[in-house]
């Protein structure tokens, strides 16, 4: 109790309320602008939290964060521009509740789902990570090891088409970890007798690099999409009124949500189509759905807000990041010096129940906010790319670069834009390549000091019972990796069959 | 796909390199691990993947996936006299992003922070087509912003340049 107290003492600071909402609005209308993801928005935002405090920092990125993931919901129910990419499902039936004059009703329900979903899953991060954390100082170097080898597997196996291309962007990324000094025998490794590059690859601008520079450049080759702003959009407080017809539905999805958030690799999207999905099963008139349905709309909605909770837990308690949202506060978090794992449970206790704090009210703060400024903040999908890519572009540039004054920095930022740019080009996945960079120097440090226990060797990670299931659930999700390519490959076979099928038969 | 191709040889010999250069690493009595174990064991995987990518993409040399030599020919295609159409222009304009990127660390070491912030948001904002006055103005905006921003709430180093210290030394 004396924690809860001490964590809602610093929380309801006048400083810390107003930042609190301010970066709420801030992430609604930054995920309200296509192009500017969740990701984009913690990214940019990290440099501001250089000079604050541990608590100050925290509270200003997981209001960003929350705010983000609700916002973009706004200009895919208003004008079918998704404003991150998990709104896609909301624009579903959300643009068409739009065309059918019920915008306002459409954007009164997601406002509300995103909130009660939101809230679920704190709920669940609060029970769950307190567990886990116990949980987890049972975990020794093999062990830390193993789990570092499985959340590779999945995110190799999980986050791309295919398995081949997401194994060489992870092995990418883990080599790339092992550049400049090794801590353990204090010696340099591939520095090819270039001193800057003795300290390693910066992991914050290396990731901000991947996400936001190499997002800025994709920006650059969008074609600009003409939007309309919908006018008279009314009914958003009528949605409240639906709620008792969409109770279970948004229990339903937010439950999907949160545990979907705690997988590594599957992130707010998988959510949202797996809560899509299920209420489209479930519901007595699926016929609806794709035409209006308002069911649709809250599946999604609090499925994808419900993943922000989640997600915190494997980072919170294992140090592990499920998403790329996650790993930009991962980055964030090692910039202020903390080690996200049991040991963040034990030595900075307050914190963490500030961020269990902050994660409730940065979801209850959606509900006022995006209830009676939804509307104006839709216009920011009327920004022009050419105004708004060098602008995101700079800013994450230097953002990332300019807290450590060299302008080493400033060239990882760029080289991992590229990098980031053309991986997404070629189908290898961005965020093996990131979450390896960052699991690469635990993997290693946690391998050579199993190895360094006496009578070690490669046996024991199959004989202790925590890293033999670690290691068997690794080889799952490789199995599972696998057979769901071949799904891919074999549907996209009968695709272009069909299609050249089409074009023989439409050959005179 | 151009992309897939250069990842792909990126990767080898960045592994074959990488692999070699654990040979010269020495060892630990104390890490019987040591510094090569980790890396040589990834760099062998990483080469075999991509060695294993790069067959198949040789094999499956449908439509959508052209070899490097094609797609290479493709990209300078888009370099040819009258080639307006939208996909040349974008790879042109990419082309040009990406020099205007490579260069802009290179001039803030020598004409500092503001002076090359200034003039990077000014060439992406005009090959966007943007006018010049409004990129102009926008571009002191912006650029002015980040070194208040960085100066005064951030209190970070701004590389000063090389060029300026000379003036007024």
């Amino acid at each position: 109790m004396d924690l809860i107290g001490q964590a809602s003492a610093i929380l309801f600071q006048p400083q810390h309320l107003i930042l609190l909402v301010g970066s709420v609005l801030a992430g609604i209308v930054i995920g309200a602008a296509p192009g500017l993801t969740s990701t984009m928005a913690i990214g940019l935002l990290i440099p501001l939290t250089f000079t604050f405090s541990k608590v100050t920092a925290f509270v200003l990125l997981l209001g960003i964060y929350c705010g983000a993931i609700y916002g973009g919901s706004i200009t895919a129910i208003l004008m079918n521009v998704p404003g991150t990419p998990t709104a896609a499902v909301t624009a579903i039936d959300g643009h068409p509740m739009t065309m059918k004059g019920e915008g306002g009703i459409a954007l009164g329900v997601a406002t509300m789902s995103s909130t009660i979903g939101g809230l679920l899953s704190c709920i669940l991060l609060i029970f769950l990570s307190l567990k886990l954390a116990k949980l987890a100082t049972m975990f020794a170097g093999p062990e830390y090891f193993s789990l570092g080898l499985f959340a590779t597997a999945v995110v190799f196996s999980l986050s791309g088409k295919s398995v081949v291309k997401g194994l060489i962007a992870a092995c990418f990324g883990l080599l790339l970890s092992t550049i400049g000094i090794d801590l353990v025998a204090m010696r340099p490794r591939f520095t090819f007798g270039i001193q800057e590059i003795m300290i390693g690859i910066p992991p914050v601008p290396a990731i901000i690099g991947l996400f936001c520079v190499a997002e800025a450049f994709r920006m650059a080759e969008e074609t600009e999409i003409v939007v309309k702003v919908q006018k008279g959009v009314s009914g958003l407080l009528v949605a409240y009124r639906l709620l008792p017809k969409l109770w279970l539905t948004i229990l339903k999805s937010s439950i999907i949500g949160s545990i979907i958030g705690t997988l590594p690799a599957t992130g707010a999207l998988m959510a949202s189509f797996m809560a899509y999905g299920e209420a489209k099963r479930t519901t007595k008139h699926p016929e609806q759905f794709g035409k209006g349905a308002v069911e649709g709309v809250c599946a999604s909605e609090s499925a994808n807000n419900a993943v922000t909770g989640g997600a915190l837990i494997p980072l919170l308690t294992l140090g592990i990041p499920g998403d790329t949202n996650t790993l930009m506060l991962m980055g964030a978090m090692l910039i202020h010096g903390l080690i996200p794992g049991p040991t963040l449970f034990r030595e900075e206790t307050t914190l963490i129940y500030v961020i269990f704090g902050t994660m409730i009210l940065s979801n209850l703060f959606i509900l006022p906010l995006g209830l009676s400024l939804a509307k104006h903040i839709a216009k920011v999908a009327l920004i022009k790319k050419k105004y708004l890519m060098p602008a995101v572009s700079v800013l994450a540039i230097t953002g990332a670069s300019i807290g450590y004054g060299h302008v080493y920095y400033f060239w990882i930022s760029i080289i991992f834009g590229f990098l980031g740019y053309f991986c997404q080009k070629g189908g290898f996945s961005v965020l093996a390549v990131a979450m390896t960079l960052i699991l690469g120097p635990i993997m290693e440090k946690n391998l050579r000091a199993a190895l360094m226990l006496p009578g070690a060797g490669p046996m024991m990670f199959l004989t202790r019972p925590i890293s033999l299931m670690f290691l068997v659930l690794a080889v799952l999700a490789v199995i599972f990796g696998l057979r769901r390519e071949a799904q891919i490959r074999a549907i996209e076979a009968k695709g272009t069959a069909s299609v050249s099928t089409n074009e023989e038969i439409s050959r005179p | 796909m151009i992309a897939e191709w250069l990842i792909s040889i990126i990767i080898v010999v960045i592994s074959l390199v990488f692999f070699a250069l654990t040979f010269t690493f020495s060892d630990i009595p104390c890490d019987p691990g040591g510094m090569a174990l980790f890396p040589r064991t990834v760099s062998v995987i990483a080469g075999v993947a991509a060695l294993l990518l790069m067959v198949r993409l040789l094999k499956s040399r449908s439509s959508d996936t052209r070899g490097p030599l094609e797609s290479i020919g493709k990209f300078f295609g888009s370099w040819k006299k009258g080639s307006n159409d939208e996909a040349s222009v974008t790879g042109r304009r990419m082309t040009y992003i990406f020099l205007a990127s490579i260069a802009y660390p290179w001039f803030i070491v020598k004409a500092g922070f503001l002076p090359a912030t200034l003039a990077y948001v000014f060439v992406l904002m005009k090959l966007f087509r943007s006018k010049t006055l409004i990129s102009i103005i926008l571009s002191s905006i912006v650029a002015s912003t980040l070194y208040f921003f960085f100066i005064k709430v951030l209190q970070a180093y701004v590389p000063p340049g090389i060029w300026l210290e000379n003036i007024f030394d």
